[in-house]
Order: structure tokens, then sequence, then C-alpha cells
């Protein structure tokens, strides 16, 4: 009997196969994303499908309006979870994108804010409290056959690039008008242009974008533990077709990537000095390091340990707040140990397996050969190349280190940690030199978003100033704060949920179990050997 | 089943004495049989190295490393390169060729010598175990996705070290997704020879993804080969072998070699006939189609090609 026929057949045991497959793949939880927009003081937050985009220092809000597709109204830019957020690097527009498989490119014209004051004051624009209303146009879209995961723009911001959960990175020119010119009134049906596809690793989560300042080279870096700097050629709509190097060294799926460029300093009319070798490319990785590498060559530079490994081998849980990742079965520790020394005889069969203990079964659970430990989630780098701030997974500091050009090192400068800020998601330096973050309480629910400021202190450390640089209202109109949330945190949520599906997923044996009961194949095969039996009692 | 009782009985002694079932030398490809398809998108856990210099070779190539070791010791103390018969432990016959010539191999007296031939998607071993013999200085690798098939090559190659000592070293086979580590293993420019021999068709236009073809696989390839280096493929699809053939047409780094340079070549000529597939195809009297590319040092103009073509069909 076909599926179709059985659904209608059997309503109730449907519905109930429905919603086990709809809770398996709710989908990836949301995340909250931070842009600062380089040439001004504009500051876009996104947790999910909401965005907010405000000038902190005029108080204008920005909305952003996407122009009805087919006839239906949209209230969000988005549709779905927003996943990329990003400025372009001269600061024109603003590029979004996330699950609903579009992504799309604003105009942020801050010009826009004073044309629309003089023309309509009346139009909701409050001058009084300083505070505006702006409206800011889609000027780009983009149609990706797959959720993107990435993004970046190219370094001239001629280019932006996507990439997907599947491997490909896509690119699609970026087309403003002019600026100056009038703003025309928009086509009602704004065209949903095909991306080129620029290269792509082979069926796994690219999980950064990443151009190179001398504009030659592109970082990605994907779940299967690699980086790979690839040549942008002169048209990167053909595609890009030489890779320069992978940089191989981690040992856990990469999270995120950012190029280092040390600040030329020309005092007195004499330039500094260059460092050998120019800018560096950092990455951070599920394995709790923050890796320097050599992007010409693919040399590891340095690396630093953001998060040591959960202490103990076979060690149980820590306390109730880890969960989920963390909770690896006993064997995976011990694996996790043993050097990969090129042992592929059949590593599921029974000799290998015996020798690593019988504890897991039969198959190898983690492929990482780390043990497990929080990773890293997001790093930024300061525009003078001095600083790197690092976000790890599950803790409400953020790392500050500081990064030795000449000794070519990362060295912990500053854990950071905001008063009303918790487990921080993503980091980012501000082109005033104040360091940014969001976060919030990591749940597959979550609406909050908490926002934070820091700035430099003449000696180099770092203090919270978030009330300082942001005021009341402006902090209303980017923050979301739920209080059910943290209750609901501090019963017991999971810590790690964000590099959770960056991760081989674990199945203790009742759930895979269960898994198999799903599969038809095997209800088959119990059929069959409960006909024979009862044949063979006939039989008899 | 009863012609072979009457063999297994011992009955009349016309026909040749069959050797008992424990002393047959060879794997017997019966307890081999797998399923032609395994799905190269799993995220299986494979024991991959992290990088390709962590990965040790001497499980691989136990006695041509040595042997190489050896000659490295001897040829420190001494200017001239010894002959190293002496240290040959077997087969001084098939050792002695080897030696001479290993010294004007590729790679320089104080590298360790690096796989230079890849034959991905190995299926039985019938290439590798051709090239063996053609190419004995080089080191060739088999890569096999399915478990069993894999373990079968390396049962067949053991058998045949052991039985003609001296050759046969210089190939082995590992069992990976060859899609996804291939970076892993080798360095940048190391092979030389890429094989992709009847490779799987996947001809639901959904899964052309997965074919072992397409142009983001070709980048990783071009990274891999060395600036000369071939890359071989062959099909008995004719619309693989079309596909095949106009991905790497559009590809910048990589040019079709000639037919001449191609009847020139011992392996092209292996190509159709040297693996189990390839006898099947031919038993059934198929076509098969064969593209062989040269990976070349600087990207090519795409566009007067694509131009050459228009001219050509106008």
């Amino acid at each position: 009997m076909g599926r179709r026929r059985w659904n209608k057949k059997h309503p109730e045991k449907a519905a109930e196969q429905r919603q086990q497959q709809l809770r398996q793949d709710a989908g990836d939880p949301p995340v909250r994303l931070l842009a600062l927009q380089p040439n001004s003081t504009t500051v876009a937050v996104a947790i999910g499908t909401r965005l907010a985009v405000v000038d902190y220092k005029t108080g204008c809000e920005y909305t952003l309006s996407a122009p009805p597709q087919a006839g239906q109204p949209q209230c969000q830019p988005h549709a779905g979870c927003l996943r990329v957020l990003l400025f372009s690097p001269d600061g024109r527009c603003l590029l979004t994108g996330g699950d609903d498989k579009s992504a799309r490119l604003w105009l942020a014209e801050a010009e826009t804010a004073r044309t629309s004051e003089a023309e309509a004051p009346a139009a909701g624009a409050d001058v009084s409290a300083g505070s505006a209303t702006a409206n800011w146009c889609c000027a780009n879209a983009w149609l990706t056959p797959k959720k993107m995961s990435a993004g970046g723009f190219t370094r001239d911001g001629s280019y932006a690039m996507f990439a997907d959960k599947f491997g490909d990175v896509l690119i699609g020119r970026v087309a403003l008008p002019a600026p100056g010119t009038e703003q025309q009134p928009e086509p009602q049906q704004l065209q949903l242009q095909t991306p080129g596809s620029l290269l792509g690793h082979f069926c796994t989560i690219v999980t950064g974008v990443a151009a190179s300042p001398c504009g030659r080279y592109l970082a990605t870096s994907d779940k299967d533990f690699k980086v790979r700097v690839s040549v942008l050629p002169s048209e990167p709509l053909q595609g890009s077709y030489e890779i320069q190097c992978y940089c191989l060294g981690h040992q856990d799926f990469v999270s995120c990537v950012a190029f280092a460029a040390p600040a030329v300093r020309s005092a007195d009319g004499q330039q500094q000095q260059q460092p050998q070798g120019g800018a560096v490319l950092l990455s951070g990785s599920g394995d709790g390091t923050v890796r320097m590498w050599d992007h010409v060559t693919g040399r590891q530079l340095a690396s630093y340990v953001a998060s040591a490994p959960a202490a103990a081998a076979g060690g149980g849980a820590e306390g109730g707040g880890s969960g989920g990742a963390e909770e690896e079965p006993s064997g995976a520790g011990e694996e996790g140990e043993e050097e990969g020394d090129g042992e592929e005889e059949g590593a599921e069969e029974g000799p290998a397996g015996a020798g690593q203990g019988d504890a897991d079964g039969v198959e190898p659970q983690r492929r990482s050969k780390a043990p497990p430990c929080a990773s890293v989630l997001s790093l930024a780098v300061s525009a003078d190349g001095s600083t790197v701030a690092v976000v790890v997974e599950g803790e409400d500091e953020v790392q500050l280190l500081s990064l030795d050009w000449e000794k070519r090192a990362l060295t912990l400068q500053q854990r950071l940690r905001w008063p009303d800020v918790r487990y921080p998601c993503q980091v980012a330096f501000g082109p005033t030199g104040h360091l940014w973050v969001v976060g919030g309480v990591p749940l597959p629910t979550a609406r909050s978003v908490h926002v934070g400021v820091a700035q430099r202190g003449p000696t180099g450390h770092f203090t919270p100033c978030t009330d300082e640089v942001l005021s009341t209202r402006v902090r209303s109109l980017l923050e979301a704060r739920v209080e059910e949330e943290e209750a609901k945190m501090a019963e017991g949520g999971e810590l790690f949920l964000y590099s959770k599906h960056l991760r081989k997923p674990v199945y203790d044996e009742s759930e895979a179990l269960t898994r198999k009961r799903m599969r038809n194949d095997h209800k088959e095969t119990q059929r069959l050997a409960a006909l024979r039996l009862r044949q063979d009692e006939k039989a008899k | 089943m009863s012609p072979k009782r009457e063999r297994e009985d011992g009955g009349n002694g016309e026909k040749p004495q069959h050797k008992k079932k424990e002393e047959v030398a060879h794997p017997r490809k019966r307890f081999y049989r797998a399923r032609a398809h395994s799905n190269p998108l799993n995220d299986a856990s494979f024991d991959v190295p992290t990088r390709p210099e962590d990965f040790d070779w001497t499980d691989h190539f136990p006695e041509f490393l040595q042997e190489w070791r050896e000659r490295q010791q001897q040829q420190q103390p001494e200017a001239a390169a010894a002959p190293a018969s002496g240290d040959a432990a077997d087969g001084s016959s098939t050792a002695a060729p080897a030696s001479t010539s290993a010294p004007s191999s590729s790679s320089s007296p104080s590298e360790q010598p690096l796989v230079r031939f890849v034959d991905i998607g190995c299926g039985f071993g019938g290439l590798l175990v051709k090239l063996s013999t053609i190419y004995p200085d080089t080191l060739m690798l088999g890569m096999e996705i399915r478990d069993k098939v894999s373990e079968y090559v390396r049962e067949r190659i053991a058998a045949l070290r052991r039985e003609q000592p001296g050759s046969y070293r210089n190939a082995s086979v590992m069992r990976t997704n060859a899609m996804k580590y291939l970076p892993n293993y080798f360095h940048k420019g190391q092979l030389t020879k890429m094989f992709f021999l009847f490779p799987d068709p996947h001809f639901k236009a959904a899964n052309h993804r997965r074919r072992i073809i397409n142009t983001h696989l070709l980048t990783e390839y071009a990274h891999l080969l060395a600036p000369g280096g071939w890359l071989y493929t062959i099909s008995d699809v004719p619309e693989l072998g079309e596909w095949m053939r106009s991905k790497l047409e559009s590809h910048p780094l990589f040019e079709r070699v000639s037919e001449e340079e191609l009847a020139a070549d011992p392996a092209a000529g292996l190509l159709a006939l040297s693996s189990e597939e390839g006898q099947k195809v031919a038993r059934n009297g198929g076509a098969t189609f064969r593209n062989v590319y040269r990976r070349l040092a600087a990207p090519r103009q795409l566009q007067q090609q694509q131009q050459q073509e228009q001219e050509k069909q106008e």
C-alpha cells in the first residue's frame, strides 16, 4: 500500500508520524546576528525573523521594507529566520539572508533620512526627540536553492557571496544606484535573480566566507574541519577554479573565519614597516581553539586554546546546565584521545572495535578526534589588527586576545563580561573602536536578544559602556528581553544549541531503535519472519 | 549443482583436482559482493588524518618504504648509490632493476616517496593490479568507499605480494570517501595521474551533484594534480561521457589530451579492459567513452573556446 493511501486509511497514526517528523526536522535554532555599518553609527541586530536597524547616535530607526512579492504584503523583510547579516565594506548596503532561501541587498542610504525628514515631516517623523524613521529599499534580491548559512562581500564591495548548507558558495553582482541620485519609486516586483556559482565544498555546511584584504583570495570554512583558501579571479561570476591552499589542522568543525591585517601606520610621513607577510587568517572551531594561518601557504602559525575539553575521559555530565552535545556516551571520550594514525581497516569491524573498548558498540560515535568541548562561536578582529574578540559557546565572558604581529602569537589579554548580556553569540568591532556583542538565551524558541557595548580604555583594557553609548530608546528598539526565557534556561536548557547542527548527531540506543522502527523495510522483514514462522508451525 | 558436487567428491580423475577450501590463496569474490551504490553524501565516520603530513604510509607500503629508507642510509655515508641488492630481502631479480632505476625516479633522494597515482572508486582492483607492474617505482593508491570491496582489494594485493615477491609493493587500497577527504591525504600538486573508471552515473537530475566529475570537484582535483598531470575518465553511459567531457572542457585548468598522446600512453590503453567493470562492458558489447585531460599550469581562456564552438555550430 502506498504512503498516501495508508495515510488516508490511518489518519491518527499518520498525524502522529507527521508530528514526530516535524519535531525531528524542526530546523536550526534562531541565531542572533550583529552588523555595524563601517562608515557611520548604524547598528543592525537580528534574531529569528526580527531585524532592527538603528542609528544609535541620532536615534533614527531604519525600516527595511521589501516590495511585495506576488501581491503578498510583507511586514518582515524575510519570511524565514535570518542567518546572514552583513554590511558591505564600503557601507553602502546591507546583505541579509536566511531560511527563506532568498538573499537581499538593502540600500543603506543615510541621506534618505534627511530627505524623508525634509519632505514629509508629518509622516511619522518625530523630529523633536531627535528620532526619525527612514526606509531602506531592497536593491537586489537573489533566489538561493538552499538555505543560507554564511555570507560575505569581496573587498571592493562589488560582489556579494552567500553559502549554503550543501557546500555551494554562490555569487551575485552588487548593482546599486549611484550615490546621490534621486531615489526612484521602486518597481512593484523586484526581480529575484539567480546567483552564479563560485565554488563548492562537497556536501558540507559552509560556516564562514571571508575575502582577504588584498582582494585576491577568499577563505571559506566548513563543517568538515577544513578551511580552504581559493583564488578569486577577476571575473568571479565565472567561478573560482583555483584553490590556493587548504588550512588543515582543526580537530572539529570550523565555525568562523576572519582575516586580520596589521595597521599601516605612517608616522611622520614614514610608512611603518609592515611585518613579513601582511595579513593572516584566523579561524575558530568546535575543538575550542582559535588558529592563525598564513593563507598563502596554508601553514598554521599559532593556536590559542579558548576552551579546554571537558575533564576526564569517560567523564560524566557536568552540572545541570550542560546537556546535548557535551554529554557524549562514555566511550567517545576514550576514542577522542586516540590519535588517528591511518587506522582505516574497517574501523567498524570487529578487531579494531574491540581494541577501542566495547562501551561504544560497533561504530565510532564521533569522527572528530578532539574530546568534546565548548566551541568557539564567533570571532572579530579590531580594525587595527591588534585585538581579537572570541566568543565561546556557553560562557558569558568574551575573551579578548592580543595579536602580536612580530611573534605571530595570540595571547589572552582580558576576559570581558557584560552585566546584562548573557550567553553572547556574536561580537563585532565598530568603526569607532567600540566592541559590540549580542547574546541571549539559547533556546530553540528564543525571541530575546541582548546587546552590549564596550570601549577600550587608555591602557587597552575594555570596559562595558552600554548605557553611555545607547540611549534607553535606542536600546529598547534593538533589544528584546523575555523574562520567561531566562527562567526556562535556568531550569535546564541546552547550552550548546548553536553548534549542535554542526556536529554529527549522536543517538543513544533507544533513539536509534525508534528511528529504525520508523523505517518500512524492517516492518516488512518482521512481517515476513512472522509469516514464515506461522507457515512452519502449520507445516508441523 | 550436481557437477560441482561431483568435483568436490573428487569423482573421476579426468577433471583436475581443485584445492581444498582453506588452501585457496586468493580471496574469493563471492564473499565480498556488495551492492554497487554507496551514498557518498553520507556523513560517515571515516578515520581521516587532519593533514597529509600526519598520515603514516608505512601500513600501506611497508616493503617499498623500508627499501627506500635503507637506500637513504646507504647513500648518506657513501656518495655513490649502492646496488642495494644485498639489502633486498627477497627476489633479487626483480629488486635489482627497481633499485637501479629508483634513484632516477621522480622523488628526490631526500624526500620520502609519495603516492602519485590514484584510482578513485577502484572497485575490485583490476586497474591497480595492472598498473602496478607497468609502473613499479610509482606508489599508487586505490580509494573505495564500499567496505567489503576494499577488503577484497586489500586481500588481493596481499596475496599477489606473497606470490610474487618484489612485485606489487607499490599498490595499496584505502577505504574512504574520496569526494570529501582527498585534501586530507594528499598535498597540493602531489598526484600525477587520477583515474575515474566507470563512475556511477546518477541519472536523476537531483543526484547530479553526486557525480564524481563536476565543476567544483574538478577544482579540487586540479589542486591535487601537478601541472601536466593527467586525469583519466571512461564510461559506458553516453550521457555521462558527454557530461564529463563538457565539465572538463569548461574548466579553465584542464585541456584535452590528443589522441596521438593517448595512443602512446600505457595507462590509457588499460582503461577500457583492465577493471572488472570494463570487462563486463566488453562482454555485453557496450561502447566506451574515454575522456583524458591534462592539468594545465596556468588557466586557459575559456571564451575563445566557446566562440570556437559557436563558430563550429554556425
